[in-house]
């Protein structure tokens, strides 16, 4: 019954898509905080989401770091974590929102798959590496975006409509807000976070 | 007001790296590519960004990390806090290379009562390694050892500063610092911190040491062997913070070993301090209500402040006699700044119970005031007077004291800048009683 209500929320947004759709921009600041890899996502009003769409990304072990160092998908996302790096590599997260799991320690060239079901920030690290982080945050809404080194960030296609706003940062307090989207203009924001 | 402070400091960090290499302390203009006045005024002398840098453990009061512009290095990153105790709590390490090096030359010209000359050219006279840097957000550390043509090498500052040593009390309430360090009795026209002529005060350098006894009746002549000086570091620990942001405290003990930094006896010194800042920007970094920066014509950052300290130092050290001198000091001064004027006036009393080991004990006070003029961002002139007075115990009959007595110094100086990190100054003592008249021609520069 609950996937059958989010497929028609999907569709009914499919229909408005048709519609004229707009990006959401903005820019975050916070106190004492770089606020680049923060992820903003928007929630449909009431309370709805969107059904995950299988989908698999990669995040590479390169240079001994995680590259991207934030991903952002929706629950069900599949990550690749590849190790190009002519050292040994691991992957491991520790228990958070979605159960710990710890991939092993690969050598260069190997990829080891996970698949993130869990809604929430998740925090990958490396054994061998302590300085190594990535992060992957599990949202449900295909309309997200990660803020550049900049704070500024760019949500594309968004269909008209009633949303709530949530920004996501490592070392900020949670941040939500109600944001009504028009057709035409895109939305600019300037938003101020807290310090966690 | 914090985020005009703010934009400020960014303006001036985000100068060209050109200047990055002309940093006053130039491990910490290194690591925020900024130059040396954002800190400083005719460095070593601090401004009052730089004091509340200082006391913040090496870190601007507001929005260090966004200021910051080479990353430190992590030693583990973030979320390992929360692996703790199964993982090390992770920490960084600078990501430039923290060291710097002041290279001090200088030409001595001496009249002695006499009338005759001396000159000496002590090229170098002073050779620094300097290091200091942020370990994370809770340690820092810094490093000084000094070359001279008198002492060689010495260690003169290892310390370790721990910020927020209790972390449900108010920021920056509570740091612990230890190690061997100058303890800042008085910021007041201390070199490093609120004086830009280099000459110290009488009562800063003096030690019981400087005077002798006479046993009149024997003709025997008592030295001392208490080598302790206000100014000197030493090893010690010492627990600061801010109250208000406007309060300051320290308190501590200290090991109060004088010339020497090994243990001398087994009595730790106390000592307190206290300082409280009206107007201007607060000793916390950051302005009242209302309150704005005040820039110099050349976009300095200046102030509008009286500030008053008061410190307190008690200790014992071994006087050579099988036996052990107690000795207390106290002090209060008086400093305002107004734009490019900084003027202070400062009162100290030392008193020494049995500096000879005979009985007779000795007491020191000094009244002394500074005064300093930016004519240009790159020009200060200077003024300090100096007067010191030492006698013996007056109930001490059959004693005299050798080296004991008044003196009164005029102290002289021109500062000139002639790059952010290359000043020249000429400073002057002329003496009433002791030294004659001494001139010197310095040139200090810090890479």
């Amino acid at each position: 019954m609950k996937a059958a209500g989010a497929i028609a929320l999907l569709a009914s947004w499919a229909a408005t898509s048709t519609a004229q759709t707009t990006q959401v921009e903005g820019v975050l600041t916070a106190a004492n905080v770089r606020t680049r890899g923060a992820v903003a996502y928007l929630v449909p009003n009431p309370g709805g989401s969107f059904a995950a769409l299988p989908e698999t990304l990669m995040i590479d072990q390169t240079n001994l770091r995680f590259m991207p160092r934030v991903l952002v998908g929706q629950p069900g996302l599949t990550i690749r974590f590849r190790n190009s790096d002519p050292v040994f590599h691991n992957v491991f997260h520790p228990a958070g929102a979605e159960p710990a799991f710890d991939l092993g320690t690969y050598p260069r060239g190997e990829e080891r798959p996970h698949t993130f079901t869990e809604m929430g920030s998740h925090v990958i690290l490396c054994h061998v590496h302590p300085e190594m982080v990535a992060y992957v945050v599990t949202v449900p809404t295909p309309f997200h975006a990660v803020a550049d080194r900049t704070g500024r960030f760019v949500i594309p296609d968004v269909p008209p409509g009633s949303y709530q706003l949530h920004i996501w940062h490592r070392r900020t307090r949670p941040f939500r807000r109600a944001l009504v989207v028009s057709p035409g203009e895109p939305t600019r924001l300037e938003l101020r976070l807290t310090r966690r | 007001m914090q985020l005009t402070l703010l934009a400020l400091l960014a303006t001036t960090a985000s100068t060209p790296p050109l200047h990055a290499t002309h940093g006053g302390i130039p491990a910490f203009a290194r690591k925020y590519r900024t130059s040396c006045s954002t800190c400083h005024i005719a460095a070593p002398k601090l401004n009052v960004m730089g004091e509340a840098f200082r006391l913040n453990g090496y870190r601007f009061p507001e929005n260090d990390v966004l200021l910051r512009r080479e990353e430190p290095v992590p030693l583990g990153e973030d979320p390992w806090r929360d692996l703790w105790p199964r993982a090390i709590w992770p920490g960084e390490i600078p990501g430039a290379s923290p060291v710097s090096i002041r290279l001090q030359n200088d030409v001595r010209v001496s009249r002695d009562a006499n009338g005759d000359y001396s000159y000496s050219y002590r090229f170098p006279h002073e050779v620094y390694l300097l290091a200091g840097g942020t370990l994370g957000e809770t340690f820092s550390a810094f490093l000084e050892t000094e070359w001279t043509r008198e002492n060689g090498l010495e260690v003169v500052q290892a310390k370790i500063k721990i910020q927020n040593l209790i972390p449900w009390l108010p920021s920056r309430a509570a740091n612990l610092w230890f190690g061997l360090q100058n303890l800042y009795l008085f910021t007041f026209a201390d070199r490093q911190i609120d004086r830009a002529a280099r000459e110290v005060f009488a009562w800063q350098r003096f030690a019981a040491t400087d005077v002798e006894l006479r046993d009149n009746v024997t003709g025997q002549i008592l030295p001392s062997s208490n080598a302790f000086q206000l100014r000197r570091t030493t090893p010690a620990i010492e627990l600061n913070g801010l109250v208000g942001g406007r309060l300051y405290y320290g308190v501590g003990l200290a090991q109060g070993a004088g010339r020497a930094t090994e243990d001398n006896n087994n009595f730790m010194d106390f000592f307190y301090k206290v300082r409280y800042k009206l107007w201007g920007l607060g000793l916390d970094g950051t302005y009242d209500e209302g309150g704005r920066p005040v820039l110099g014509s050349g976009g300095q950052l200046l102030d509008r402040s009286l500030t008053i300290e008061h410190f307190g130092y008690i200790g014992r050290e071994p006087n050579g006699i099988a036996g052990e001198d107690p000795h207390r000091a106290f002090g209060v001064s008086a400093r305002v700044l107004y734009g490019p004027l900084d003027v202070g006036l400062g009162w100290v009393r030392g008193d020494h119970d049995d500096p000879w080991g005979a009985g007779v004990g000795l007491r020191h006070t000094s009244v002394f005031a500074k005064g300093e003029f930016m004519l240009f961002p790159w020009l200060i002139g200077s003024m300090k007077l100096d007067r010191f007075d030492t006698r013996i115990d007056p109930s001490a009959v059959g004693f005299d004291a050798i080296g004991a007595g008044r003196d009164t110094r005029l102290l002289p100086g021109v500062i000139a800048l002639l790059r952010q990190n290359i000043r020249v100054a000429i400073e002057a003592v002329i003496g009433e009683r002791s030294q004659g008249t001494t001139v010197w021609l310095r040139s200090d520069i810090a890479f």
